[in-house]
């Protein structure tokens, strides 16, 4: 199974990487997502970034394949394949 | 006509764009820049809300203001200026905030040019009631993300965004993402009021990255 995560914005400055691509064997959650960032990464402000008292952090949205994932199951949601985008929404005007 | 000389012949039929009436839901950064192009553009009738005073941090994007009018009501001085540059258009103000109580007047169009969460939630729950398509916008930093709402054809904004909520950090942002992020509102404005749904921005999000010179759509599912 293949997976694009898409960064944007203020963790692609961050981080120094448009994207990575990953292949798993089995469905990996979003949780598992996150730890396999920090590995990678070696880095564990990664899980600051992106989580908050163990669940998504306020103003980080998380997208598999266009849809987020507040309206699927969020941190436990399956990802098998595909993009995963990960996007602070700028909310200034 | 002469006014229009230069993008007239861009639209195949100018006087819907002379009947359209359009609100500028926040006449801030993105809000001011949107302004400016409506007039310049000759949009029929402008409705402007923003319970807003100028302040000095305003003024390094919101350009319809300069050092002089700081301490002033952001409504009025945006309509005489903006009556300066087109005195043909018509610019209703509201000097308030739109809340859960207000009636939004019967326009072709919202532009969400607001500067934070939850006056956007406000206003998706508003277009909603009303019928009325809207364009959303957001800018921070080097990016922001523009997409297009119709009630009842795509998500809603709460949709896309989740339950986001609005943190007591200031927001920071470099003056030109900000008239990036407004002209391709405007641009989506026109789509929309031509009903060019194939390229219009519907159940799709547009993330720009200046900083990385990056353009993303991304579908919406």
């Amino acid at each position: 199974m293949k997976i694009e995560v898409k960064f944007f914005a203020t963790l692609r400055l961050y981080l120094g990487v448009a994207s990575i691509n990953l292949e798993c064997e089995e469905p990996i959650t979003v949780r598992e997502l996150i730890e396999y960032l920090v590995n990678k990464f070696n880095d564990k402000k990664i899980k600051e970034y992106l989580l908050e008292d163990g669940k998504i952090r306020v103003g980080t949205m998380i997208l598999i394949n266009g849809k987020n994932i507040i309206h699927l199951d969020g941190l436990d949601t399956q990802i098998e394949e595909g993009i995963i985008s990960i996007f602070p929404p700028a909310g200034g005007g | 006509m002469e006014r229009y000389s230069r993008h007239i012949a861009l639209y195949n039929d100018f006087e819907k764009i002379k009947k359209a009436k359009i609100l500028v839901a926040g006449a801030g950064g993105l809000g001011s820049n949107v302004l400016q192009n409506l007039v310049r553009l000759g949009i029929g009738e402008i409705y402007i809300y923003d319970d807003g005073i100028i302040d000095m941090p305003d003024l390094n994007r919101q350009i319809l203001y300069t050092h002089e009018d700081l301490g002033k009501e952001k409504v009025y001085v945006a309509r005489e200026k903006l009556m300066e540059i087109n005195p043909d258009v018509k610019v209703h103000i509201h000097n308030e905030r739109i809340a859960e109580k207000t009636e939004l007047p019967d326009v072709d169009i919202v532009i969400d040019c607001f500067d934070n969460f939850e006056s956007r939630k406000i206003l998706d729950k508003k277009i909603h009631e009303k019928n009325i398509p809207l364009i959303h916008g957001g800018v921070e930093r080097f990016y922001g993300q523009i997409t297009d709402i119709i009630p009842g054809k795509t998500k809603s904004l709460n949709d896309i965004l989740g339950d986001v909520k609005d943190t007591d950090e200031i927001k920071l942002v470099a003056p030109y993402t900000v008239s990036i992020i407004a002209s391709i509102q405007v641009s989506e404005a026109m789509k929309i009021l031509f009903e060019d749904y194939e390229n219009a921005l519907l159940n799709k999000l547009l993330i720009i990255d200046i900083y990385f010179n990056n353009f993303d759509v991304i579908e919406l599912k």
